[in-house]
């Protein structure tokens, strides 16, 4: 090689070109191990790096294209020019390799089996080149450069990273290309005035070959590169829409799978309506539970008074609602139900939000250009909008769900309270028993049975019923226990209780409820019963002497339905009655002789009464028993409604 | 549940059909309110078709009673079949002097009323 005098000199006895090609390999292997551990391909920053390297190495070379005529002026020493020259070879390598292994990484998104091949074979040639280093084989003819060529331009088509770019770091991409290729240019320009001593960097006449392999691939991917982003560009707006539009779905999807809640879902739908169509912006009405007309939910880059004037008063949501299909104005200016329009924007497109079973609101884009939804944009938001009425009726349905769970939750609980505000034992003695069976048609009910005992050998003993089932009926039942513990205490005639409970209930009980209610005092020392009917199912008393059966008719109405004081007018006198050993009352709700079969026949009094007549020689229990057993037999199912029956056996 | 309305000048009759329970009698209690709220207080109400009655329906008259009351209307139920019957009065409202219960088929309503 020619200009190498004075640097064997510097390097005294080493054989040069060894050396020389040390220095290349470990370069190569260790910029190589370095940019190997790139994991995730950045190529706008990758491509920053490399422009900055670049930069540092055109400036030291023109540095040194600068200073050489005064080192040559000052006569300085060879080793100084040396150290020159090592430090060019030094940055020009780095700055070459640095662009090889980025452009490999570039060349594997993605990795294949010929591009790994391919790359092999680039390196065998650079291999190649440092034997013919060593060998000084001097200057290959062009011919040896064909064949490396052939691999690079190979290699140089694989550009698929640019693909997954978008439009503007497509953009920042070429010019970061464009920056090395001036970086490139202004080296080998630069080189050209390196002096005669350093010619060997001066590309490509005599450069070493393996330098001038790195930038034949360099200039050649660079070239590739600029070419495929330049051509790109147009294109790459369209992808960009379409990866939006997919990802929107993908999102609207995800709102679907993951149960979101409306406003969730409706704020994924407006942001993904809006990119999607390029908007300007947007909003989403809602059809309002109260059934008032549609209600503004949620709007981006606009606000409610913008909403009213571009709507002027148009019920845009029922209409498309009605129609069922999307309604695109491509100019307000020139529509004429909208001449007094005078905002910024020209074009609207209304999409109705729709499921299979219901109908939920509309969602709206406008844009400042006339004409600027497409029918695609309106395709896109109507397939949006389907996704969007899914997620919604799916939403309501579990929303729905985990509400009826919730109160089915509410429900047991107020069961286990009502159950406590029954009695759990009742009074048994060897003057009297009581025995009661009750159930309610759902969680809770309106029956009520208690006995008190205030005092030895008096017992105060209520039964009611309260009109209607389930919880508004167990929360009067609860009135009821509370008023009767208060007044069952108080030395009241039966005829003041009823009077007082009347007063306090019709004061805490909704209109068009009452409540039915009979109430009885037994002194098991005087042998008594005086009781009062407030509406309730008259009583039967069976006489065992007898063997008769007596309903206990006489009565007064029922609590709750004269709330003032002409109730006191209603109510009759006590009714009193002495009983014998054997004797029994059976007193019930309407569950019993209201339960009705298949055939709607009601179960009635004359077979309840028969029913204890037949079974009045077995045990208090045993009778409730049976009667229970003989409504489900004749209704041949569980009771429709809350039954409650209490028997009083005298002894 | 199919309600008949017809207006005479001393009453409104109103024909239920069918049974009157919780649900049902939800549109009985709006049928009267309706004339109620355009100053009619007096209301035969024809319970010939009616086959059924729970304590929901009664709870149809005792609501309306007490209004009924203070501006002098009643309620006449006529055609009361027995089973229909039986529930009013052992609930005691046949002692209310402004819910009259017939059964009787032949009677006419008009000696109720007074009229308008």
């Amino acid at each position: 090689m020619r200009g190498f005098a004075d640097t064997d000199m510097v390097i005294g006895q080493l054989d040069y070109q060894l050396t020389l090609v040390a220095f290349l390999l470990c370069n190569t292997v260790l910029v190589g191990r370095i940019f190997n551990q790139i994991e995730k391909l950045d190529v706008p920053v990758l491509m920053w790096r490399l422009f900055i390297i670049g930069m540092i190495g055109v400036a030291i070379i023109m540095v040194i294209t600068l200073v050489h005529p005064l080192l040559d002026a000052m006569a300085l020493a060879p080793q100084i020019r040396g150290v020159f020259f090592s430090l060019g070879l030094y940055v020009l390598l780095l700055f070459f390799l640095s662009t090889t292994f980025i452009f490999r990484r570039f060349i594997f998104y993605p990795r294949t089996r010929r591009k790994l091949i391919a790359w092999r074979i680039f390196l065998a040639f650079l291999a190649l080149s440092l034997v013919f280093q060593v060998y000084s084989l001097g200057y290959v003819t062009i011919g040896a450069y064909l064949p490396f060529v052939g691999v690079v331009f190979f290699l140089s088509t694989n550009v698929r990273w640019s693909a997954y770019l978008n439009f503007n770091q497509k953009l920042r991409v070429l010019g970061l290309f464009g920056l090395l290729v001036l970086v490139v240019a202004t080296y080998l320009i630069a080189a050209n005035r390196l002096p005669d001593q350093m010619e060997v960097l001066r590309p490509p006449g005599y450069a070493i070959i393996f330098i001038n392999y790195l930038i034949i691939f360099t200039i050649s991917y660079m070239v590739f590169s600029i070419l495929v982003l330049f051509f790109n560009l147009p294109t790459t707006s369209i992808f960009e829409r379409e990866s939006i539009e997919i990802a929107s779905f993908h999102k609207i999807n995800q709102a679907i799978q993951s149960n979101l809640d409306f406003t969730e879902i409706i704020n994924t739908l407006l942001d993904a309506s809006v990119m999607a169509s390029s908007a300007r912006a947007g909003w989403i009405e809602l059809l309002s539970e109260q059934q008032s007309g549609p209600e503004v939910k949620i709007y981006k880059r606009t606000n409610l008074k913008e909403i009213e004037e571009i709507k002027q008063g148009h019920p845009l949501t029922l209409q498309v609602i009605e129609n069922q299909k999307p309604l695109l104005i491509r100019n307000l200016a020139r529509q004429r139900d909208y001449r007094g329009y005078e905002g910024r924007y020209r074009c609207l497109l209304v999409v109705p939000i729709l499921s299979n079973s219901q109908a939920y609101g509309a969602i709206f884009v406008v844009n400042e250009l006339a004409s600027s939804f497409e029918d695609v944009t309106t395709d896109t938001l109507t397939t949006y909008a389907e996704q969007a009425g899914m997620a919604l009726e799916n939403a309501q349905l579990i929303k729905a769900s985990i509400e009826m769970e919730r109160y089915q939750e509410q429900l047991k609980i107020a069961k286990e309270v009502q159950d406590q505000l029954l009695p759990r034992r009742l009074p048994l003695t060897r003057d009297i028993e009581f025995i009661a069976m009750s159930e309610n048609a759902q969680e809770v009910g309106g029956d009520y049975f208690d006995v008190v005992e205030p005092r030895e050998g008096l017992y105060r003993v209520a039964i009611g019923d309260v009109s209607g089932k389930g919880t508004t009926a167990a929360f009067y039942m609860a009135e009821i226990k509370g008023i009767f513990h208060a007044l069952a205490r108080l030395e009241l005639s039966p005829q003041d209780f009823i009077t007082t409970a009347n007063k306090a209930l019709s004061e805490c009980i909704q209109e068009g409820f009452f409540i039915t209610f009979t109430y009885l005092q037994v002194d098991t020392h005087k042998r008594t019963v005086e009781w009062i009917r407030a509406g309730h199912c008259p009583a039967y008393l069976y006489r065992a002497e007898t063997g008769q059966i007596e309903m206990l008719r006489e009565g007064t109405l029922g609590l709750g339905i004269v709330r003032n004081d002409s109730f006191a007018n209603f109510v009759q006198r006590t009714e009193r009655m002495e009983y014998q050993a054997g004797d029994f009352l059976v007193l019930y709700t309407d569950g019993i002789t209201e339960a009705r079969n298949e055939e709607m026949e009601e179960y009635g009094y004359d077979r309840l009464s028969k029913v204890i007549c037949t079974h009045a020689k077995l045990s208090a229990a045993e009778i409730a028993a049976r009667i229970v057993g003989s409504v489900k037999d004749f209704t041949h199912s569980d009771l429709q409604d809350d039954y409650t029956i209490l028997i009083i056996r005298f002894k | 549940m199919n309600i008949d309305e017809q207006t005479f000048d001393s009453h409104v009759q109103l024909t239920p059909h069918g049974e009157l329970d919780a649900n049902s009698s939800i549109h009985l209690i709006e049928s009267i309110r309706r004339w109620i709220a355009k100053d009619h207080v007096n209301f035969h109400v024809d319970m010939g078709q009616v086959t059924y009655i729970a304590s929901a329906g009664l709870g149809v008259f005792v609501s309306n009673l007490d209004q009924l009351q203070k501006k002098n209307g009643k309620f006449v139920l006529t055609h009361l079949a027995p089973n229909v019957l039986e529930p009013f009065v052992v609930l005691g409202l046949d002692k209310l002097p402004n819910l009259v219960l017939s059964t009787d088929e032949d009677g006419s309503p008009d000696q109720y009323f007074v009229a308008v």
